[in-house]
């Protein structure tokens, strides 16, 4: 019933133009922003420009060998990140656009948008901010958990892929993350925020992929220990609603945990708790959740290792509880040349005991190395493994390897790893 | 055979316990990918009686990735992972009362394994160590006319090694571990128990980057090239 309303909502809001969604959040983001940052002097624009090339050998991560999908094709990838910082604000702003091209699979051929933003403003108590996104993208790499090395938070990495890559189509979807952080003392803070996730799909995948609206408010209690310990208590509670599912689906959770500063470089996180989730007349078993995060970072070397066992809401049209390990490592070995590694590995499975469809085992591993030309000229190449072993639910697994070469012009960068 | 094997590992040793002294450490923290020659070498009929059907498969070998990490050390302990995924070529004869018919296609082999070691400097350049780990072992087969040949199991193993830095640049090694699920019967399924012998080099190409080999030879026998990321930037 609640999807009807929400279905007849969207109806008569209009579906918006993607260049509308572009110009609204950009103009809001202008208004939220703070007056000073039209005269900032650390307003920083800089553009990137990609160019590369393309294969794959299983694109759509096809079970059968002989039904395959091999792509070989040109891609551009074209974004400006913009950047402001004072003493109180910080703001982050990158529109992205990847083109691809593929050479006798025109079908495969797609356009994908992005719009990614952050926003904090600190008070003399209080910092409030934002992070919001929108993609409008191809179900074949929107559904498909990537390993993507420039990611330097972990807690920025999406948890909501289906796996259902083997259909064309678009997928939209929006994710505003406002939060709200409140100094009680020197040692204690107290800190609310939410996580919005609505996602669309064509009507391509009627049947297969569903609309969804994924709601999570979530507040923190932080106290310091000592100047290396802080225990953090968490309280969360989320409803999630889908075109499949008869009902929304409701969850209430709670975790506690701590952040310890293991030296100058290197930090540790560790949060564990459960979350209790119920549909209509159906009460699952509630799930432990946590996560334990490293995070390190060497004149050198950038690298993060995260495990996290969560409840993931995803166009599926159910939750799963996701048990997944996320690696980034960069090396710069030196002025010439950065090395990286990736993975991306998680296990799914349905919320309640009975074998799920969808129940799987995903691992995507990623090389890659970088050779700057100059500081503006680069040449990068990936590559990446990935198995999606679908084993208990349908006896079957795929994997695919994909190579890229990109060229880089990247005349304003700062040079980073 | 083997006994060629042993003695290249013997001399292997001796060359490692031998080396000059102003070598780098041997490290322990590392990322590492690389290309995978797999050699699986099975075979296995399965018999439906039902339908009065019969299929052989000879399972024979492949290539695909290797990744492994390695996070270390802490009073002399590092903890490892290791993740091994290839397509193997498996070739079948499928025989019942419409006659008999071969086929060709790939099955996916994976093997996965974890655990923590321990280990003992014999000098500022040579180690050597001791590690238990939990194994996986997967042949998914998908279907040959309808018999299942699939085989997946978990247990433990355990592992020796020694590893040398005889140059500042590169590193020598030689192991054997025991797996729980080092075999398989493809007639029944069922997982058995074997010891592999591995010998290895690497060399480093720039400071916190090399490039690997390794050969390791039991009833699942493999080689790989790979490069390796230290995580250390010392």
């Amino acid at each position: 019933m609640k999807h009807a309303r929400i279905e007849a909502m969207k109806n008569h809001l209009g579906s918006p133009s993607r260049p509308t969604v572009l110009v609204l959040l950009s103009l809001a983001m202008s208004v939220i922003a703070p007056p000073e940052l039209a005269q900032a002097q650390s307003l920083r624009i800089e553009p990137v420009v990609k160019a590369g090339g393309e294969y794959d050998d299983n694109a759509t991560l096809n079970i059968r060998t002989d039904s395959e999908v091999k792509l070989k094709g040109f891609l551009a990838d074209l974004r400006a990140d913009v950047t402001y910082s004072s003493a109180t604000t910080s703001l982050f702003l990158q529109p992205r656009a990847t083109l691809r091209t593929y050479s006798g699979e025109s079908s495969f051929d797609s356009n994908d948008f992005y719009l990614r933003s952050r926003f904090s403003h600190k008070g003399k108590s209080s910092t409030i901010g934002f992070r919001a996104s929108f993609d409008d993208q191809t179900v074949r790499t929107g559904e498909r958990a990537i390993s993507n090395l420039e990611i330097d938070n972990p807690d920025e990495i999406t948890n909501d892929d289906s796996g259902r890559v083997l259909l064309s189509g678009g997928r939209k979807k929006w994710n505003l993350a406002p939060f709200w952080d409140y100094r009680l003392s020197k040692i204690s803070s107290v800190r609310t925020d939410l996580d919005y996730v609505d996602a669309q799909y064509e009507n391509t995948f009627a049947g297969v992929l569903f609309d969804y609206t994924d709601v999570r408010i979530r507040a923190n209690y932080r106290r310091a220990l000592s100047n290396l310990q802080t225990a953090i208590v968490s309280v969360s509670a989320r409803n999630y609603s889908s075109g499949e599912s008869p009902g929304d689906v409701k969850g209430y959770g709670v975790m506690v945990g701590f952040e310890r500063i293991l030296s100058e470089k290197m930090r540790l996180n560790a949060m564990i708790g459960m979350e209790d989730t119920q549909q209509t007349a159906v009460s699952f078993n509630p799930e432990v959740v946590g996560n334990v995060t490293l995070t390190r970072d060497l004149e050198t070397i950038r690298m993060f290792a995260q495990y996290r066992r969560s409840v993931s809401g995803s166009g599926a049209g159910t939750l799963a509880v996701r048990d997944a390990l996320n690696i980034n490592f960069r090396r710069r070995l030196n002025e010439k040349i950065t090395a990286g590694l990736g993975v991306r590995a998680y296990r799914s499975r349905g919320t309640g005991d009975s074998l799920a469809f969808d129940d799987r085992n995903y691992v995507q591993l990623q090389s890659s190395f970088l050779w700057y030309l100059s500081t503006s000229l680069v040449v990068e190449a990936n590559y990446r493994y990935t198995v999606n072993d679908r084993s208990a639910a349908i006896g079957e697994r795929a994997n695919s390897n994909q190579v890229n070469l990109w060229f880089t012009y990247q005349p304003r960068t700062i040079p980073k790893l | 055979m083997l006994n060629s094997f042993a003695k290249f590992v013997a001399a292997l040793l001796l060359i490692a316990a031998s080396s000059v002294t102003m070598a780098q450490d041997v490290r322990y923290s590392w990322f590492e990918i690389g290309f995978l020659g797999q050699d699986v070498d099975r075979a296995g009929t399965l018999t439906d009686t039902v339908i009065n059907q019969t299929v052989d498969v000879a399972a024979k070998n492949g290539n695909g990735i290797k990744f492994r990490g390695s996070v270390g050390t802490w009073h002399n302990m590092f903890a490892f992972v290791e993740f091994d995924s290839s397509d193997i070529d498996v070739d079948a004869v499928v025989t019942n009362s419409l006659g008999s018919f071969s086929a060709r296609d790939q099955f996916d082999f994976t093997r996965v394994s974890g655990g923590v070691g321990v280990r003992w400097p014999l000098s500022h350049k040579t180690d050597i160590y001791g590690a238990v780990s939990y194994d996986s072992t997967n042949l998914d087969f998908g279907s040959f006319a309808g018999e299942d040949f699939d085989a997946s199991d978990k247990d433990i193993g355990a592992r020796i090694g020694i590893r040398s830095m005889i140059r500042d640049k590169l590193e020598l090694r030689a192991s054997a571990r025991y797996s729980k699920v080092g075999d398989v019967d493809l007639n029944t399924g069922a997982m058995d128990g074997d010891t592999l012998f591995g010998v290895g080099v690497g060399y480093e190409l720039i400071r916190g980057l090399s490039i690997t080999g390794d050969f390791e030879s039991g009833k699942f026998s493999s080689w790989t090239i790979g490069f390796r990321l230290d995580l250390d930037e010392d």
